[in-house]
């Protein structure tokens, strides 16, 4: 019994961060990684031991793996063919010639699942799912031996090569600066009877299983070395170290090296938050910027973690990726990278913003595990919503700011104190240009091209998220997001996940509202467009009926004091997706009135009449 | 001739044809008019009934704009945030200027603003030939009479300096970056490149210095020696700049000086002042009038200080006749 009511009031004083930070993931994968990198040949030579268990309801005898850094390897690649089209494509051809190609080479598979079958040399065989284009080898087929069952596991031993592409989008090499994601033979994910493994496309990100990551990583020992997870040991010899990282409940692994970088430690501290070490390794040049580093990472742990969950891991890492290297702003599970310029003006909110934005994907990414392949919008459109709350809730409005002159790292920084600007005006700038282009519910890589994307997966949803606030109230909706956050750490919801809370928390049933915003192309976007106020016009013509029908002519004008005016106010709707709209009319005597529309019609002309 | 010294007189002889500036003042105001009527119109029209409005008449509503500026067309498209700044259209100016990106706001408001180059060279003739002439003094028939007289060779200059600003901006802008991406590689330091690039616009604002300054001598010369061919008078601009070049361009350079400073100084009142009542408002419509009286003066002073140079150096270096016995 006693024992029952220490339980019990352990169980009250644990916060609800302890209690997140207690959770832990489905360990569907584990890896044992030990690798060195090359600064010469711009390398990444090691071995994998991957145990994957089969967490799904049904056996698989084949096994699926990304081989992301294949995206670089020639210009026929998925990618390659897609980013050719994006207006940044020939730039990164640029890049990428004389010898700036990437690839991930796997030199040799060797199976075994414990009580089922032995140790046995596998040939990968590339697939394409989505396009059949027989140049792209960016997924990996394993045939097994057995098939293995659920709950069965399989323990893989994986040497490979990953050559870092020259400025490479999110991963490569810039001189001796070495930013490592997306670089090891990965496993997708079983789920519903199938691999979800998707090939890497220009307009996508990423998608995988959660679990334990072991990685040691052999570089010269001048260079400083940031990655996912904890330090949990280092050796040093022959002019090279060792780090090993560890860290459990996470779907990925990043890691960077670069003999220039400064490093800085802070912890961060909440009373109702479990404490975080936060590493910052950052460029010279931006020693000015450490502060608001820290400070943006500290409030998106503070807010995020207060509205939604608390972030569970011991320590984050933040990177300020080296100017031109193409890796700044991506999100990696305990890591992410961000960047300033040198010279930014003070009032556009810069690095935090930005930083803001990265460290708040270890939450929509990081600990909710949405699929970035087919449902981007519910990573970034949730993170673009959330930074924006954060951003003001942290540091208020900014300044509407220019750079003069900009090119090439240049650039004279100037502010415009006198124009504020929300920070969620940047959103609205850049659906109100793209919104038609297409609609949100799709694949990222199936949207008309990069604006299509941009819009559908950042600044569509976070405005669908802040007008779902707007209407249900601040109350419903917080709860809301908090209960989505929740009851999804550690998992990978879909769609219907959250429509579903909505649904559950709304006064009435919010599909209506889903199947727009989701399914349709266009904006949201009502204007009022004509107000008129006119003294009524006097009664002319017939009136009454029968024998008391009666001619007036013309009406004798009304004292002013009993003046009566007719007004018009003519709303019409601009977007092509219609909401209910909310208008409130002011009259010059001081007098609201609060009229309601559905918005269905393309506009709607209000009459109002009074003294 | 001292540089102070052309520089004294030019402002005398600005000082003496004070009417100049009013004239030409009234011109821009009008000119100004024409094109800020519609513009008031239809602002008229899309917030006069809105509660924006009152806002707007103090202060920039950026979510308005946003939405205004989204099917801005023409002269729409000139209204922007940094037209609400003390400093910021001194930027705009500045940008415009070294990357020659005049069409930004469409071709409508750029063929205004050719137009109001020749506008410009009318006027500066009627100017020029004011402190050219031994009388000096401003009469109103005389200036436009004087206008009309040199027009053609004035609107030729402009013809020539916008064709050779756009071989500039064409063929000499890309080049220097090119030098100035060829330095800067491969670096990784942003700072080193911030600087590499600054060296680039440093250069060009030199060299645009130096073409607006063979103009403004062409334009003191075709009228000065009464000169029939305005090319030619280009030539003989750049000998006398290059023949002179300490005191041309230490004279143009002091005149930029007090430009800038005038332009600083008026930047600041206006960031300072940001009115709250309409008062305040009328306050800094009056003293944006006066900086735009200010910069009227100013170019006047550019013109007659390049006449006074041009005139007291031709006659030191011209030959002494032999007196007749």
């Amino acid at each position: 019994m006693n024992k029952v009511i220490y339980l019990l009031f352990l169980s009250l004083f644990l916060s609800a961060a302890e209690h997140a930070a207690a959770q832990q993931s489905p360990k569907v994968v584990s890896y044992k990684i030990d690798v060195k990198l090359s600064p010469e040949k711009k390398t990444v030579e090691g071995v994998e031991t991957l145990t994957w268990t089969n967490a799904g309801a049904t056996p698989t005898g084949e096994l699926f793996f990304h081989l992301y850094l294949n995206a670089f390897k020639n210009s026929q690649s998925t990618f390659m063919l897609e980013a050719a089209q994006r207006p940044d494509g020939p730039s990164f051809y640029e890049s990428v010639k004389n010898d700036g190609w990437g690839y991930c080479e796997v030199v040799s598979v060797v199976a075994a699942s414990p009580g089922n079958f032995k140790e046995t040399p596998l040939t990968p065989v590339y697939v394409q799912p989505d396009d059949d284009n027989a140049h792209d080898q960016t997924v990996m087929k394993l045939v097994l031996p057995k098939s293995v069952a659920p709950g069965e596991s399989v323990v893989l031993n994986i040497e490979f090569i990953s050559k870092l592409p020259h400025k490479g989008p999110r991963t490569g090499y810039h001189q001796n600066y070495f930013f490592v994601a997306q670089w090891l033979p990965k496993i997708g994910v079983w789920m519903d009877g199938e691999w979800n493994c998707h090939q890497f496309h220009a307009n996508s990100e990423f998608f995988a299983d959660y679990g334990e990551y072991d990685v040691s990583v052999t570089v010269p020992m001048e260079y400083v070395v940031g990655a996912s997870g904890v330090l949990a040991d280092s050796t040093a010899g022959d002019g090279q170290k060792t780090l090993r990282f560890r860290q459990d409940n996470i779907h990925d692994f990043a890691w960077t090296a670069w003999p220039n970088y400064k490093t800085a430690v802070r912890t961060f501290e909440h009373p109702d938050l479990p404490t975080v070490k936060m590493r910052l390794l950052y460029m010279p040049e931006h020693q000015k910027y450490v502060d608001a580093f820290f400070d943006a990472t500290a409030n998106t742990l503070k807010h995020f973690g207060l509205w939604y969950v608390a972030y569970p891991y011991p320590q984050i890492t933040s990177v300020d990726a080296v100017w031109r290297s193409n890796s700044c702003g991506m999100e990696y599970p305990t890591l992410f990278t961000t960047c300033v310029d040198w010279l930014t003006p003070k009032g556009k909110q810069q690095p935090l913003g930005l930083t803001i934005h990265e460290c708040g994907h270890q939450f929509f990414y990081g600990l909710i595990g949405t699929n970035e392949f087919e449902n981007a919008w519910m990573d970034e459109g949730f993170t673009t919503y959330a930074t924006s709350r954060c951003l003001f809730a942290a540091y208020g409005e900014g300044a509407n700011t220019k750079i003069y002159l900009a090119r090439q790292g240049f650039g004279i920084p100037f502010t415009l104190k006198n124009v504020p600007r929300d920070p969620r005006d940047w959103i609205v700038d850049n659906h109100r240009g793209r919104g038609a282009l297409d609609f949100m519910d799709r694949f990222s890589w199936d949207y008309v091209n990069r604006y299509a994307y941009r819009n559908n997966a950042y600044e569509k949803p976070a405005l669908m998220l802040w007008t779902l606030e707007n209407y249900l109230g601040d109350a419903v909706f917080n709860k809301i997001m908090k209960t989505y956050a929740e009851r999804n750490v550690f998992k990978h919801p879909k769609p219907q996940d959250f429509i579903d809370i909505v649904n559950e928390f709304a006064p009435q049933n919010m599909d209506w509202f889903f199947e727009k915003m989701l399914h349709q192309p266009g904006v949201v976007d009502v204007a009022v467009t004509k107000v008129v106020s006119t003294p009524a016009a006097a009664l002319q013509g017939y009136t009454g009926h029968g024998d008391e029908m009666e001619l007036i002519k013309a009406e004798e004008k009304k004292k002013d004091d009993d003046e009566v005016f007719e007004s018009q106010v003519h709303v019409r709707r601009l977007g092509a997706i219609s909401l209910p709209v909310e208008l409130l009319v002011t009259f010059e005597n001081g007098e609201t009135i609060e009229k309601q529309w559905d918005g269905e019609a393309a506009y709607k002309i209000f009459y109002f009449s009074g003294k | 001739m001292k540089i102070v010294d052309a520089f004294r007189q030019g402002v005398s002889l600005v000082d003496q044809n004070r009417k100049a500036i009013c004239v030409i003042y009234l011109v821009n105001l009008c000119v100004a008019a024409i094109f800020a009527t519609p513009l008031f119109i239809l602002f008229h029209k899309q917030v006069g009934a809105l509660t924006v409005r009152d806002e707007l008449a103090f202060k920039f509503n950026y979510a308005w704009w946003s939405s205004f500026s989204f099917s801005a067309k023409g002269l729409e498209e000139t209204m922007r945030p940094t037209l609400s700044g003390g400093f910021a259209p001194l930027f705009d100016n500045l940008e415009l200027l070294l990357s020659g990106k005049f069409a930004s706001f469409g071709w409508f408001v750029f063929a205004l603003g050719l137009g109001y180059v020749f506008l410009a060279a009318f006027f500066n003739g009627g100017a020029i030939a004011l402190f050219a002439d031994e009388r000096k003094t401003f009469t109103t028939g005389r200036f436009f009479s004087n206008a009309g007289l040199y027009f053609h060779h004035l609107a030729a200059l402009a013809t020539t300096a916008l064709v050779l600003f756009w071989l500039f901006y064409k063929l000499l802008n890309p080049a220097i970056f090119a030098v100035v991406d060829g330095i800067v590689g491969d670096s990784l330091s942003q700072p080193l490149a911030w600087f590499v690039n600054l060296g680039g616009y440093l250069i060009l604002f030199v060299l645009v210095f130096l073409i607006t300054m063979i103009f403004d001598y062409a334009k003191v010369i075709v009228i000065s020696e009464k000169k029939e061919s305005s090319w030619l008078c280009i030539w003989l601009a750049v000998k006398f700049i290059f023949g002179n070049f300490g005191k041309t361009v230490g004279l143009n350079a002091l005149l930029l000086l007090i430009g800038v400073a005038v332009v600083l100084v008026s930047g600041l009142v206006l960031t300072l002042l940001q009115p709250t009542q309409i008062f305040l408002l009328a306050l800094v419509f009056l003293i944006q009038q006066l900086v735009i009286l200010a910069h009227i003066a100013l170019r006047l002073t550019f013109y007659a200080s390049e006449t006074v140079l041009y005139q007291q150096q031709s006659a030191a270096a011209a030959p002494v006749k032999k007196r007749k016995r």
